[in-house]
């Protein structure tokens, strides 16, 4: 075994160091390599080109709109949100039975406030809000995008393979919908976040085969500002480590991305999935954003768990552990203290890719 | 890294006042410039190493411990050939030695009999420390002593074999011996400096008949005796060949693993390395360039990966400027090869807090209660019963469990008789479970004259009673100037590492560990760290080291620093590479969750910790994290190593693959306890 990895990970470096693409095949080995300093050594290379020692974080102040009144919520928030922040991410959550004019009229509303504001919205959202209208999701997408602008976030993801989603996110939608809602986006100049779902009982042709399939849809579109893995908690179990992703995971999950994902410029991670700290060490394993906008219930699927693994001889007490992302200002201070050089990156990667482009 | 620009009125100049040292200190002691103070060597390099003096007449073993000091060109303190004050003495040829009683004021001369006995294919040979005075009355037989100083002058004629060491060094290297330098902290030399130094150094040789008479009728010795040791043994110039014999001494006790590599920056080069020294004195100047040109941060970490020892200053090196993942990589190397089998070590133990009643008073404590009763909590004291302890321990042996770790306060109402009788019990009851209990300030507590023969009686009694095993908790920072802040009724540094070396010279062990992020400075960190290996390399107590950043509750008012997981992750890795004595590391996920403690995996750490039934000292600053031994086993797993149950001594380390590894040569050859 340590030949075979000795072999991928030698062939690896070679392809990356020459800037070209890693097969399919050999993202499902990379997967397999336990040694995660292997693959953060791998993950460097393209990581340190695109980056060097920079690391950014979102520096918008995100929250959640849960059907208050439009008005008194962004006078709320702005009232609330910290003088540092460049703007407002404003996560919009599909509740069903609110017709398309209703939400033009809200994100209309929060987008003529005093901070530059995004919605971030799930492909979820625009699926159930074109059924609910009987309108194509690119038309909902285009006419919400014209009230203010949206960020297409990577809820829903899961997995692309159907047995995945079957027996465990049976209630979200198809992966030809996710897709279709990005490309739709990505047709309007519009730039979005793919993501990945990883957790303790996947396995690595799934996960490669799913990163295989983001990759070819950017080539295609182009419309991919970020890739970011998202650990599936498994609340249903009494313990939660069991339930979760280890840190390994994450940091695997980081590094295969940032090796495989060519033509994606940023890897996040999310403190909300992988705490804080994690978040900062994977800097050191191929990500270059600590995305707080994302909130751990937009993933995991609650009622479809799975069962516990092992047994609990010893304690006496379950544990219930709920990561909440870090203030802006909590971040900046973990990632100078981890030698990066902080880098404020608002919600809109349309106008931050633009900037890089030019 | 600490460079120490002179914004001080006063440098502050330490040297220890032996006759050898008295022509460079005399007249640096009168002169104005210097705030100067006679010390011993050893508080010396104390004060060097913890940025407490700028300049300091320091042992060459300290100068390449602590790392990156620059030397003052022109005086030193050196032997070319018979020196009569460093000297084995023996009533047996050196043939048939089988051990060797060494003066502990010493390292550099300790070292040096090492490197010496070890060319005569005697390194093999165990060595014993004691004060200078102890050891004459226990040369006998094939037992040899290592006298130095006065005691060397005045004993070493009466026995049938005496040994030379700076004589032998001359016959093994054909260089002169240099014992000590002038050695000064980064940025505090200026060419202005050097010379005023040598210009004193001068003025100092002049009085040396002066000195010789004055000695003499101190120290009731002949003036010729003292004459022909100031004018004929001790060489005093830092020449072309002391300068060789100073290298080849850090080469060969740096391939010993006895000291680190040491590479030595003369004052007065400029950036880039040309020189500017004063020209009046013809000083020899060495070609060398300064030291971060040449010993980069991978060059660190590639030795250190061959199993070099790294100096004080390498290690905040690595701190401010080594890559994470570098870090990382060599520390797991390293790991792998000290504890190799891809196995990851974990304990089913359980904390017993038998009393929260403390008159220590730390302000990072949000566990105590204190005795004193206006203080607020006063009431909220307890002391376990007997029956509560009792259901603690069954709930432990129930679950399989092999150790316990019992720790609370130091609680004056508490004496020695209740601990021994309260360890009889739990042995006669559990013989199965062995003890790790108590802190060093545990044990000071009961001890009211804190002396070392009392620490030893103490820790005999404890023993005999059915401790197993000193718990390492307490050390904190080994540094006074921190200790007094966070914790000023705690143990000073010097008192908490005696109670360490009696563990050590009674046979016993303990766990050793740091709580970093309090405040103190990147120099304290490794400083702790530094006086730990030093205390490892004496008497070998320490089977593993731990460490965690201060976990600051609500009600406590000490700020905290520190707080990233890729800092624990960096500290860890760096004790990795740090202590190549000390033979498991052990992460923190009590402090770090089980999340940063899987990583620390890849960090150096080679066990995991305890399964954690009940904590209540971390936990009352707010930190709860816990894991039951399937998630541990499955977190090590999922890290791609195999997990393991051990002992609390860590004594089922498969010791018979790690002596066959041993004697392959894959593995490092730990010599505890050596020197």
């Amino acid at each position: 075994m340590a030949d075979t990895t000795t072999k991928l990970t030698t062939r690896v470096r070679a392809l990356l160091e020459r800037g070209e693409r890693i097969h399919a095949a050999d993202c499902r080995d990379l997967f397999e390599v336990r040694d995660i300093t292997k693959l953060a050594k791998l993950a460097r290379v393209p990581h340190e080109r695109r980056f060097g020692r920079r690391a950014y974080y979102r520096d918008a102040y995100v929250a959640e709109y849960r059907g208050e009144d439009p008005e008194m919520f962004l006078s709320e928030i702005e009232t609330v949100a910290p003088a540092d922040a460049a703007e407002l991410l404003l996560r919009c959550r599909w509740r069903g039975g609110e017709a398309l004019s209703v939400w033009k009229e809200r994100l209309a509303l929060f987008g003529s406030g005093r901070l530059r504001g995004v919605a971030a919205i799930a492909p979820g959202f625009i699926v159930r809000l074109a059924a609910f209208e009987g309108i194509r999701p690119a038309q909902a997408l285009e006419e919400l995008a014209a009230a203010m602008p949206l960020l297409i976030t990577a809820e829903e993801a899961e997995l692309f393979d159907d047995q995945f989603r079957a027996d465990r996110a049976p209630g979200v939608i198809s992966v030809d919908e996710w897709i279709g809602v990005h490309r739709a986006a990505h047709a309007l100049g519009m730039k979005t976040v793919a993501g990945m779902t990883y957790s303790t009982v996947d396995h690595s042709s799934e996960y490669a085969a799913h990163l295989d399939a983001i990759r070819a849809l950017q080539d295609e579109t182009g419309g991919f500002a970020a890739f970011v893995p998202m650990a599936l908690h498994n609340r249903g179990v009494a313990d939660f480590y069991l339930a979760a992703p280890t840190a390994a995971q994450t940091l695997r999950a980081v590094a295969v991305a940032r090796i495989f994902l060519d033509n994606i410029h940023h890897i996040a991670i999310a403190p909300s999935h992988v705490t804080t700290e994690v978040a900062v060490v994977a800097l050191s394993y191929g990500a270059n954003l600590v995305d707080t906008g994302i909130a751990v219930d937009d993933v995991h699927a609650e009622e479809h768990s799975g069962e516990p693994i092992g047994a609990l001889p010893i304690l006496d007490e379950s544990i219930t552990v709920s990561y909440i992302a870090p203030p802006m200002a909590t971040v900046r201070d973990r990632l100078a203290e981890a030698r990066w050089t902080p880098v404020g990156l608002g919600a809109l990667f349309q106008e931050h890719v633009s900037t890089i482009a030019a | 890294m600490s460079t120490m620009a002179p914004s001080r009125k006063k440098l502050r100049v330490v040297a220890a006042d032996f006759l050898n040292s008295l022509p460079l200190t005399v007249e640096i002691a009168e002169d104005d410039h210097f705030d100067f103070e006679y010390v011993l060597p050893s508080e010396g390099a104390r004060r060097m190493m913890e940025q407490e003096a700028e300049i300091a007449l320091l042992p060459v073993a300290a100068l390449a411990e602590i790392g990156g000091l620059e030397v003052v060109p022109g005086p030193c303190i050196g032997a070319n050939g018979r020196v009569e004050s460093v000297v084995i003495v023996s009533e047996s040829p050196l043939d048939r030695l089988e051990r060797l009683y060494v003066d502990q004021a010493s390292r550099t001369s300790v070292i040096l009999a090492k490197v010496f006995l070890d060319s005569i294919g005697k390194g093999h040979i165990p060595f014993v420390r004691l004060s200078g005075a102890e050891i004459p009355p226990h040369v006998k037989g094939t037992d040899a002593g290592l006298i130095i100083a006065d005691i060397a002058f005045k004993e070493s004629k009466r026995f049938k074999y005496r040994h030379d060491l700076a004589d032998a060094w001359k016959r093994l290297t054909g260089e002169p011996f240099v014992f000590a330098v002038w050695a000064a902290q980064p940025g505090v030399l200026t060419p202005e400096l050097v010379e005023r130094i040598n210009r004193r150094f001068w003025d100092g040789l002049a009085r040396k008949h002066g000195i010789i008479e004055e000695w003499a009728a101190q120290h009731e010795m002949p003036k010729a005796e003292v004459a022909d040791y100031l004018d004929e043994r001790i060489q005093y110039h830092l020449n072309k060949a002391a300068w060789y014999g100073m290298q080849e001494f850090f080469r060969l006790a740096g391939n010993m693993r006895l000291l680190p590599d040491a590479r030595v920056e003369f004052a007065g080069r400029d950036a880039a390395g040309g020189g500017a020294l004063p020209s009046s004195f013809g000083l020899f100047m060495p070609e060398v360039v300064p030291y971060s040109k040449t010993y980069g941060i991978d060059r660190i970490l590639a030795r250190a990966e061959a199993g070099r020892r790294i100096s004080l200053y390498d290690a905040e090196r690595l701190y401010d400027e080594a890559d994470l993942i570098e870090l990382g990589e060599v520390a797991h190397n390293i790991r792998n090869r000290m504890n190799p089998g891809s196995r990851v070590s974990y304990i089913i133990a359980r904390n017993i807090n038998y009393t929260n009643v403390c008159n220590v008073d730390c302000n990072f404590c949000g566990f105590y209660r204190s005795n004193d009763p206006k203080r607020k909590g006063h009431d909220e004291g307890y002391v376990l019963t007997r029956e509560q302890i009792r259901q603690k321990m069954n709930e432990l042996a129930d679950a399989g469990g092999v150790q316990v770790l019992l720790q609370g306060g130091v609680n004056p109402d508490l004496p020695l008789e209740y601990f021994t009788s309260l360890f009889r019990w739990m042995k006669s009851e559990w013989p199965q479970i062995q003890l790790n209990n108590l802190s060093a300030d545990e044990v000071l507590g009961l001890c009211p004259n804190k002396s070392a023969d009392e620490i030893e009686h103490v820790l005999r009694s404890l023993r005999e009673a059915g401790l197993d095993t000193l718990a390492g908790a307490g050390a904190e920072i080994l540094v006074d100037r921190v200790r007094k802040r966070v914790s000023y009724k705690k143990s000073r540094s010097a008192i908490w590492l005696e109670v360490m070396r009696q563990v050590g010279k009674i046979g016993m062990k303990a766990s050793v560990t740091m709580l970093y992020g309090m405040g103190e400075t990147t120099r304290d960190k490794f400083a702790h760290m530094a006086k730990i290996r030093l205390l490892q390399d004496e008497v070998n107590p320490f089977m593993v080291f731990i460490t965690w950043p201060y976990q600051k509750g609500d009600d406590q008012k000490l700020k905290s620093f520190d707080q990233a997981g890729a800092t624990y992750l960096r500290i860890q890795a760096i004790s990795r590479i740090f202590f190549d004595n000390i033979q498991h590391i052990m992460c923190s996920w009590v402090t770090q969750g089980p999340d940063i403690g899987q990583t620390a995996l890849y960090y150096g750490a080679d066990d995991y910790g305890s399964v954690m039934f009940e904590e209540n000292v971390v936990s009352a600053s707010g930190t709860t994290y816990r894991m039951n031994a399937d998630s541990m086993e499955h977190n090590i797993r999922e890290a791609g190593f195999i997990p393991f149950r051990r002992k609390g001594d860590f004594s089922d380390w498969n010791q018979e693959e790690h002596e066959l590894l041993k004697s392959k040569g894959i593995i490092a050859e730990l010599t505890p306890g050596m020197i």
